[in-house]
Order: structure tokens, then sequence, then C-alpha cells
């Protein structure tokens, strides 16, 4: 039958596929398009840092953004 | 034109609440404080009479839960779809097998002890403790009825003061002009003390009294988590309160604080986290896909990030 002569193509057809849909999920789960320049700009996350290791940072402050604290304030973020 | 503002402070939830309220209801404004207890009492972890403490022993057995719980644990499950997992209500036993099982507020008075003996999980034990989570909870809509596995717990303390917040916004009427600052988990509504919105400063993580920046929003919720404040040593490691789900510990973030401006408190206190976990560049790309979202993320190498719309909020 036609159906059985070409099954073994038509198999190794949806192997390719199947293969090829997972690795572009996979490049999609490790890196999703860039969405603007200022995220696309950023290191990676540090993998290899400790638990916790970004804690005890030792800074003096952050680096000013170029819209410096304003006179006027009703009230502040807290970290928590 | 300056409004008087009416300012009240009280404590709950661990910290400070902080209302001004300008032209409403000076009688809706007093019930907040009664609203926060309401809803610690529904909410908290550490409080051994809690709703919340009685849900999470009831073993694998339905559980009948209070409007408020039920809506919370509801409104949390969703954003653990929404962000497959990354903000996971269910990380209890992770959050206590770290040492975070009690208030910050003890845990800061227990900082001078050593870990007395406590020991780090074993990767089995961290298996055991996320093989069920989030996604085993059914919920039963017509009858306010929860159920989850026996070993499945929910801590709220990642959404519950965002959710109070916006719950106590919506008690002082429609578009109230009034700000509700709970310990930096806020949302500021109508235009503010002078018609010009209201001002908030970013707290500098690394000089807590310095500012980085001051917004200017109106309607909308402001949040602010790092790792900076709470955290703790346990044996020779130190840890923070924000988990990674991926490795069942404190999250290894090249960030230590996000801000995040949102529709809501609740969006807002959730992507924080979320954002914060996820690091500098998942971070980001997370908050630039949701309409009405900005943040201004701070490294720990001190630079200052921020996603495409926030200078919008710049004062």
């Amino acid at each position: 039958m036609k159906f059985k002569k070409n099954l073994p193509a038509k198999i190794g057809a949806l192997l390719a596929s199947v293969a090829a849909l997972l690795g572009i999920w996979t490049a999609v789960r490790q890196n999703p398009p860039a969405t603007d320049a200022t995220a696309a700009a950023v290191p990676a996350a540090t993998a290899s840092a400790a638990p916790g290791s970004s804690a005890a940072a030792p800074r003096r402050s952050a680096t000013p953004l170029a819209a410096q604290p304003a006179a006027k304030r009703h009230t502040r973020t807290r970290v928590s | 034109m300056t409004t008087a503002a009416e300012a009240h402070e009280f404590p709950a939830m661990g910290g400070t609440i902080e209302v001004q309220a300008i032209a409403c209801d000076l009688r809706e404004v007093e019930r907040v404080p009664a609203l926060f207890e309401r809803h610690e009492q529904a909410m908290s972890r550490f409080r051994a009479d809690s709703e919340l403490n009685a849900l999470n022993a009831a073993t694998g057995l339905p559980f009948h839960a209070s409007p408020l719980l039920f809506d919370v644990i509801d409104e949390a499950i969703g954003w653990a779809c929404v962000t497959d997992g990354t903000f996971d209500p269910t990380v209890i036993d992770v959050l206590e097998e770290i040492g975070y099982d009690r208030s910050f507020e003890q845990l800061e008075r227990l900082a001078a002890r050593s870990s007395d003996g406590v020991r780090a999980p074993t990767v089995l034990e961290r298996k055991h403790a996320r093989k069920a989570g989030w996604r085993n909870i059914s919920f039963d809509f017509d009858r306010s009825l929860l159920a989850m596995p026996a070993d499945v717990r929910i801590d709220l303390g990642g959404i519950g003061k965002g959710y109070t917040v916006d719950r106590a916004i919506e008690s002082l009427g429609a578009r109230p002009n009034a700000m509700i600052n709970a310990s930096g988990d806020l949302y500021a509504s109508g235009d503010g003390p002078d018609g010009d919105g209201w001002y908030v400063g970013v707290q500098d993580p690394f000089d807590p009294d310095a500012d980085i920046v001051t917004l200017n929003v109106n309607d909308r919720g402001v949040a602010t988590s790092g790792s900076l404040r709470r955290n703790w040593l346990q044996g020779d490691a130190r840890y923070h309160h924000l988990i990674d789900t991926r490795t069942s510990t404190s999250a290894a973030s090249d960030l230590v604080a996000v801000t995040v401006i949102a529709l809501t408190a609740t969006h807002a206190d959730v992507l924080a986290k979320t954002a914060f976990v996820l690091g500098a560049r998942a971070g980001l790309r997370l908050i630039e896909r949701f309409d009405g979202a900005e943040c201004i993320a701070v490294t720990a190498d001190g630079n200052v990030l921020t996603s495409t719309g926030a200078g919008e909020y710049f004062a």
C-alpha cells in the first residue's frame, strides 16, 4: 500500500518536526527575545552566586539617576 | 491649591501603616486600622490563631474559607499561574528550612545568636517540599471551599500587604484622594494634596536615609522588594526571604532592590518580588510585558536600571 510504503519517511519527517519544535521551545525558554534596549544591555544574573549573596553587597549608595530626588515628597518606599 | 491631609500612622503587619487622606470621610479613614487588623488575622502565618494557620492545619481536608482568605488565595494562585510559579505562595517549607520561621522582628532579635545546629535541607528534602504546591490547590467557588494536599501550606507574605492596601483604598470610596503606605507597599489614589499627584521617594537600598529618585504618581501602586533588609545568617550562609523556586532557596539575584509602579498595590507587590527573583535581565523583561507596570532596579554593584517607561513617573 502507498501509505505503508511512505511510512518510514513520514515517521522520519514527524520526528524531525518534533525535534525542531523542541529546539525552538528550548531556545525561547532559555533566551527570550529582548523587548527593549535597556533590558538587553543588562548582564545576565549570576547563577553561581551563593544563596542570598547580594544581601551583604558592600556599597555606599546606588548610582544616581538622571532625575534627582525632588524637594517635594509625600511618602517613600521601603525595601521589604 | 493645597488641601490639608488627614494623616494617620498605626502599627500592623510587622511595620508601620501610613494613611494620608484628603477630603475623605473621616469615619472611613478611622476604620482603616480595623481593616488591616482583620486582614492580618486572616492572612498571617505568625499568628497561631489566624485563619491561614487553620487552613494550613487542615491536612488535606476541604476548608471553608472566609471570603477574604478565599479571595486573596485565589489572587495569589492566579499570580503563580501568570509567573509560571516564580511567584509561589506555597514556599513556606523552604522559608522555614532556611530560618524564616517567625516574624522578621523576632528574627532580628535573634540575629545575634548562632544557628544553634540547624542544618541546611538536603536535596531530597527540597524535592519533597516542592513536589506539590500551588498547582494542586482546588477552589470551590460556590461553597468557598479550599482543598490542598496535606503537605502543602500557604504563605501570603508576598501578597498580603499589597492586597490589603488595595482593599483599604477601596474602602475610602471611588478614587479617593488618599495614599496608604504599608511599610513600603503603597497605593497613591487621586491627585494628591496639591492636585499634582503624589510624590514618592524611592529608597536607596544602600543608604536607607537617601532616595535614588522621587516618583510622581496618581492612581498607581508602588512597591519595593530587596534582599538588604530581611536577611539573616544561618550557619555560614546568609539568606533572605525572596525564594527562587528553581533552587528552593534564597534567590541568588544580581539585584538588591526592585521598585515596581503598577496598576494596583497587589500588582506592584508581586511583580517587585518576581522581578527580583528573576534578576536584572529577565526581571526587566517581565515588567516590560505587563501593561501599566514600570520598574527601577538596583544591581548589586549599585547600577540603577529602569524599564522603558519608568522615566514618565520621575518628578
